[in-house]
């Protein structure tokens, strides 16, 4: 039966090749521009170390002013950054299987002798901790990361990204190689194979790709290279680094750790409260106590960076899901029209012994093979309209944006296997909705009403 | 065999109510062969389509091969169509982008039945009706009589109790005609009762019973 009813609708495909041709326009065209703004929030809102992400905990602790709030969008949230004088407190705890500590800063990367055929660039430069390879499942291509002893003692070396790698040298294994950071000679130890990383979990913000250079914190000693990110509480002097940043209030270390078990978990709260009532009655902390450890999954559901970014894709898409419904409506005046050319036939075929659910769910088959081939052609418009998308995007960034992130040349949007199937999933549902009214009322025609006429 | 007590078929038009059918009568036993005759507008054909459970009826009782299928659902009525009702309409009614023998086989296909069982049945119902060598054509390439014969052989290939015949002559020649009576004649002495509508004299007269419906009654 199923075979009959699949030839019957080939059959009718071919016998209305315009309105098929029109439905399958409009399925590609309604799917293909709905599904751009699916893979920009997918790409905002997955998870991009499922397995691994329920394992990771970003610590949070609250330094803020009494009477300031720090984050717009969620005034309790304490902010998603910390003094280094607390993070090297958490680096001193044993609880955790593994500590990320680090920061973010741009600066200027040029060839280690000056070769003018190397085109200085500035890069974002990660400092870190050893442990945020592996916590954050960095692919190794060459090379290791620095060991500890290299870490602590801050030897300039360091891994660079897949991109870095092929702007600095061309590509390839440059492991011992060197180069400058902001004018200090630095040695690559490894370098990263392609790491589409997509949301930045561990530094979210709109946009954020990962860095082209990581270097190690060596207990924040690099004060040639000043965070981008920091936010000074008090009265202290931006000029001197270790006033500043090490012995303050100022807050711009990003601080992960490793709790693999509930114990570690429990253990590691009682360890941060006890901190902060420790560090409180030596005087610090205007706020009440609001620690916070957020697992990598709920990091991206609660991340006030995540909910801005989240909320406008969430607009997009809603705009597009405005545009696919007005294309489910234009297909099921189609379709109406469609079935009722074909409803002599179909009154032989129920005069024949075909039941109403039998034409129904023939007219269904029909409409779900225009829907896979409405899939198949929304596939080229998705990519076609995600592309202008990027490029309007990106050609509208200052260019000083572009040269740092390497967005111009990667720009990181993932549409892996679970986009490519909802994009034939969405396609097949919408033409099927759009069917389910035009297929009602067809098969409910009386048969004779064509059977003396024809 | 086949028998219809009372039953009435009743339209709504505007405030006034249209009467088809009314206190509609009909036996007819088995091997039977009935020529429903009667002006246009007299109920012939909503007979012929109640009668084929394609129609439904507003009251009455509709007994056929012994089972009342007065208040089937349409899953039943779809069921009997297929089994034991054979239908030939004057204007053919095959699907015009299907061979010949693909049109017989569609009423084999709704059945479930094998492929095997369907090439035999298929293969005897075209011989019988003489269009063997035309199995393959399209309806296009065939004669309005040989479009005819082909719906005969789809009305005959599932073995039905019954054939209801709507003007089977009406769009032929009278040679043609003559043919097409011929074979229903040969399809009834072989057990298979037949109602046919017609508005032919001479179609007619080839029946073993004639009826004729005046004002959705019959005036036998």
């Amino acid at each position: 039966m199923f075979m009959l009813a699949l030839e019957t609708a080939l059959r009718s495909i071919r016998k209305t090749p315009g309105v098929s041709l029109l439905v399958t326009a409009a399925i590609a065209l309604g799917v293909g521009i709905t599904m751009p703004m699916v893979v920009l929030y997918y790409n905002t809102a997955q998870n991009p170390i499922p397995g691994q992400s329920d394992n990771v905990y970003t610590v949070l602790i609250d330094n803020w002013f009494a009477d300031v709030t720090f984050w717009q969008v969620a005034p309790d949230m304490p902010p998603d950054i910390m003094a280094a004088r607390d993070a090297r407190a958490i680096m001193a705890s044993d609880i955790q299987t593994g500590t990320s500590v680090g920061y973010r800063v741009i600066q200027p990367i040029r060839s280690a002798d000056n070769d003018t055929r190397i085109k200085p660039f500035f890069s974002e430069v990660r400092i870190t901790t050893p442990d945020f390879f592996r916590m954050f499942r960095a692919p190794m291509l060459y090379g290791n990361i620095w060991d500890k002893e290299t870490g602590e003692s801050g030897a300039n070396v360091a891994i660079l990204s897949n991109v870095t790698n092929q702007r600095l040298f061309g590509g390839g294994d440059n492991v011992g190689k060197e180069f400058k950071v902001a004018d200090e000679i630095y040695q690559v130890v490894g370098i990263l194979d392609a790491w589409d990383f997509t949301p930045r979990l561990y530094s979210i913000s709109i946009n954020a790709r990962v860095e082209g250079v990581f270097v190690p914190l060596s207990d924040f000693k690099r004060s040639h290279l000043m965070p981008e990110r920091a936010t000074t509480i008090g009265t202290d002097t931006p000029e001197n680094f270790d006033q500043t940043y090490l012995n303050s209030e100022t807050i711009f270390a990003e601080v992960w750790v490793e709790l693999p078990t509930a114990e570690n978990v429990a253990a590691f709260r009682d360890y941060l409260d006890n901190y902060t009532l420790e560090q409180k009655s030596l005087g610090r902390y205007e706020r009440p106590v609001n620690n916070r450890l957020y697992s990598g999954t709920e990091w991206l559901e609660v991340a006030p960076a995540s909910q801005e970014s989240k909320s406008l894709y969430r607009a997009f898409i809603i705009v597009a899901v405005f545009f696919l419904v007005v294309c489910i409506f234009n297909l099921l005046s189609l379709l109406l029209a469609k079935f009722m050319s074909v409803t002599p036939e179909a009154s032989v075929t129920r005069a024949l012994g075909a039941t109403r659910t039998d034409i129904f769910l023939r007219y269904l088959l029909e409409v779900g093979v225009l829907g896979l081939l409405g899939g198949i052609l929304s596939l080229y418009v998705a990519r076609i309209a995600l592309r202008s998308m990027l490029w309007v995007y990106i050609s509208n960034l200052p260019p000083e944006f572009k040269e740092i992130t390497g967005i111009g040349e990667n720009p990181y949007i993932q549409f892996n296997t679970s986009l490519f199937l909802a994009t034939f999933a969405l396609a097949i549902a919408a033409s099927l909705i759009a069917a389910l009214i035009p297929a009602w009322r067809a098969c409910h025609v009386p048969p004779a009403e064509y059977l003396k006429v024809n | 065999m086949f028998r219809m007590e009372s039953v009435e078929r009743r339209f709504q038009v505007g405030e006034i109510m249209t009467y088809a059918l009314r206190d509609f009568s009909l036996s007819i036993g088995e091997g039977d062969f009935v020529a429903v005759e009667g002006p246009s507008g007299a109920g012939k054909t909503t007979f012929l389509n109640i009668a084929g459970l394609l129609d439904p009826m507003d009251g009455g009782k509709y007994y056929l091969a012994g089972e009342d299928v007065s208040e089937l659902s349409d899953r039943d009525r779809s069921l009997i169509r297929n089994q034991r009702i054979g239908f030939i309409f004057q204007g053919f009614n095959l699907i015009p982008d299907l061979s010949a023998e693909k049109n017989v086989e569609l009423p084999l296909r709704l059945r479930g039945m094998s492929a095997a069982e369907r090439k035999q049945r298929v293969g005897a119902a075209l011989e019988q009706v003489g269009l063997t060598s035309r199995a393959r054509h399209l309806p296009s390439k065939l004669s309005g009589g040989q479009q005819q014969r082909v719906a005969i052989a789809r009305a005959i290939a599932g073995s039905p109790n019954i054939i209801l015949a709507d003007e089977p002559t009406g769009n032929l020649d009278t040679h043609m005609a003559a043919q097409i009576m011929e074979m229903l004649v040969a399809i009834n002495e072989a057990g298979t009762s037949i109602i046919m509508v017609t508005h032919s004299p001479e179609s007619a007269q080839v029946a073993k019973r004639r009826i004729e419906v005046r004002d959705g009654r019959i005036v036998e």
